[in-house]
């Protein structure tokens, strides 16, 4: 099997956020306040993201009138298995690994 | 007043934004309408500023290996870009060398391989100017002895080499952006 590409923590963060509610539209902002990350490390993420094929996009209309679309986003099939991925193969807190070593 | 500042902020990244960019502008430009305060709104305006940048770094990244390539060539030796005759060949080194690094990188898709080349060709370039008689005296008597001027000239052209040819490489290596894994 491929070794897989390494993602940065601020990455990881995003697509453990979407991955939560794998079937949810989100909006930046949510997202924004949900992983931490300032607009100018969450939208260059979602940028590449989606030129990857792993984020579907899309303009949702507004509830009420007078209030401008949003633009929201979902991880793809492909979005989800790469990102269940890399979630599973993150390096683990050292508190962690001795704890798993301790109890074994 | 911040949300003013804010407003003006974003507007500016709206009207300066790479058309590739634009929705994603657009989307953030959305989202700061729902968001309350100036201070939030400001943060969130300035991330616009970072995206506004993206497709210009990879631009900036290749002028700055290249300037940084011709500034290593022009002053990590002075010796050389004094001497007249020496100047003439040095200075069509800033030519040559890029043009061996780009031939390197086209046939083989690999920067390293216009490091190789690029210093390789800039050694050779010492010998042909050693065997012209600049440079350094007395080769053969001070590589004898080992004598240490004979290889600060090896180590010049050496780094002067490198820096062109990784310069020209990486030029032909990343022709419009540097596609990235998701980092």
């Amino acid at each position: 099997m491929p070794r897989p590409t390494n993602v940065s923590p601020q990455t990881l963060r995003v697509l453990t956020q979407l991955l939560k509610r794998r079937n949810d539209w989100h909006y930046g902002y949510a997202l924004a306040r949900e992983t931490g990350l300032p607009s100018g490390t969450l939208y260059p993420i979602l940028i590449r993201l989606a030129e990857q094929g792993w984020l579907d996009t899309k303009w949702t209309e507004p509830d009420r009138p007078g209030v401008p679309p949003r633009h929201t986003y979902r991880l793809t099939n492909t979005g989800a298995r790469g990102a269940a991925e890399r979630i599973d193969s993150r390096p683990q807190p050292l508190s962690i690994v001795r704890a798993r070593t301790i109890s074994t | 007043m911040l949300g003013k500042m804010a407003r003006y902020l974003i507007s500016l990244v709206e009207r300066y934004a790479d058309p590739a960019d634009r929705e994603w502008i657009a989307a953030m430009r959305a989202e700061f309408d729902v968001i309350d305060g100036g201070l939030a709104q400001l943060r969130w305006a300035a991330g616009a500023l970072v995206v506004l940048w993206r497709p210009y770094r990879g631009d900036f990244l290749r002028l700055t290996l290249c300037i940084a390539a011709v500034v290593v060539a022009n002053y990590t030796y002075p010796k050389f870009a004094t001497a007249r005759p020496v100047e003439l060949f040095f200075f069509a080194q800033q030519l040559y060398l890029p043009f061996v690094g780009i031939l390197a990188a086209n046939a083989t898709g690999r920067v390293l391989v216009g490091t190789a080349h690029g210093t390789g060709v800039s050694l050779l370039g010492l010998g042909v100017l050693h065997a012209l008689g600049y440079g350094t005296p007395d080769v053969a008597g001070l590589l004898a002895i080992g004598g240490a001027s004979v290889y600060v000239d090896v180590l010049f052209f050496a780094i002067v080499g490198a820096a062109l040819g990784t310069a020209a490489a990486a030029v032909v290596r990343f022709p419009m952006r540097f596609q990235l894994a998701p980092r």
